[in-house]
């Protein structure tokens, strides 16, 4: 079925993009908890991806980038050691990662591959399940999130943040924490695979 | 049990079943795609792959440079 003209022109505009939504909603909810900064860093994301979701940056697309497993090897070690070393909150951390995000989007800023092929059964299985999974995870951290607002203590409801952030304090934790993070980061951006 | 314990018995039920369901997907006759493929299929798009990367910089934003109020 052909799409309405009107909003075959309202997609274009990019707005109708789910991801959009989410950050906005997100950016909306570090107002409802006070945290200023975070509302920034996330009205920027969602404006970048409103930009991308417009297309109106396609024009700077370029090739896929595939560094070699040795460097990215290289790098993750680096960054691991530095970053479970140096105390956290400093301007070690805030320059290494504001370093990562030039990094990152660099190696994510490439042509796509073609059309996306339609979804198997299982894949459509898969993407599901994993779907209301998220949600639900999404759901239940909001949900303490804004309970916790509410009821003005971090401990009655506490969140997935509350909860981690004790386990960086030690050495180990925090070095961890980092060797786990870059891993899915690599995990994600595909950088490992080689077709 | 109080209003704490079941939300922290709430994580630990989600990472429980996460870890669950990414082992039971990868078993050869599963039924269901396993996690790597579906994050190489949700990695397709430009914006999607934006969107993923900056939820991603954003968790290590948070724990690292960030102070969190506890």
């Amino acid at each position: 079925m052909k799409e309405h003209p009107a909003l075959a022109a309202v997609r274009r505009t990019g707005v109708l993009n789910p991801w959009v939504w989410v950050f906005g909603i997100t950016m909306a909810l570090q107002v409802f908890r006070g945290s200023m900064f975070d509302m920034v860093i996330f009205g920027l994301c969602t404006g970048a991806i409103w930009l991308s979701a417009a297309g109106v940056l396609d024009h700077t697309l370029g090739e896929r980038p595939r560094p070699s497993r040795y460097a990215i090897i290289a790098l993750v070690l680096v960054v691991t050691i530095t970053l479970g070393i140096f105390p956290r909150h400093g301007v070690v951390h805030g320059s290494i990662l504001i370093a990562l995000l030039a990094m990152a989007l660099w190696l994510l800023w490439y042509k796509d591959r073609g059309p996306k092929e339609h979804a198997d059964p299982r894949m459509a299985r898969s993407k599901n399940i994993w779907k209301v999974f998220c949600l639900v995870v999404t759901a239940w951290e909001f949900g303490a999130n804004i309970l916790g607002q509410l009821n003005n203590s971090l401990t009655t409801h506490p969140t997935i943040s509350v909860l981690i952030d004790p386990l960086l304090d030690t050495q180990l934790g925090q070095a961890g924490f980092v060797a786990l993070w870059l891993f899915i980061g690599v995990g994600l951006l595909g950088l490992w695979e080689r077709k | 049990m109080t209003s704490r314990e079941i939300v922290i018995a709430g994580y630990i039920a989600f990472i429980a079943i996460g870890v669950l369901m990414w082992l039971i997907f990868r078993a050869p006759n599963s039924p269901v795609s396993t996690v790597g493929a579906l994050i190489d299929r949700i990695m397709h798009h430009r914006t999607t792959r934006l969107a993923v990367m900056l939820a991603w910089w954003w968790v290590g934003w948070h724990f690292l440079v960030n102070v969190v109020h506890r």
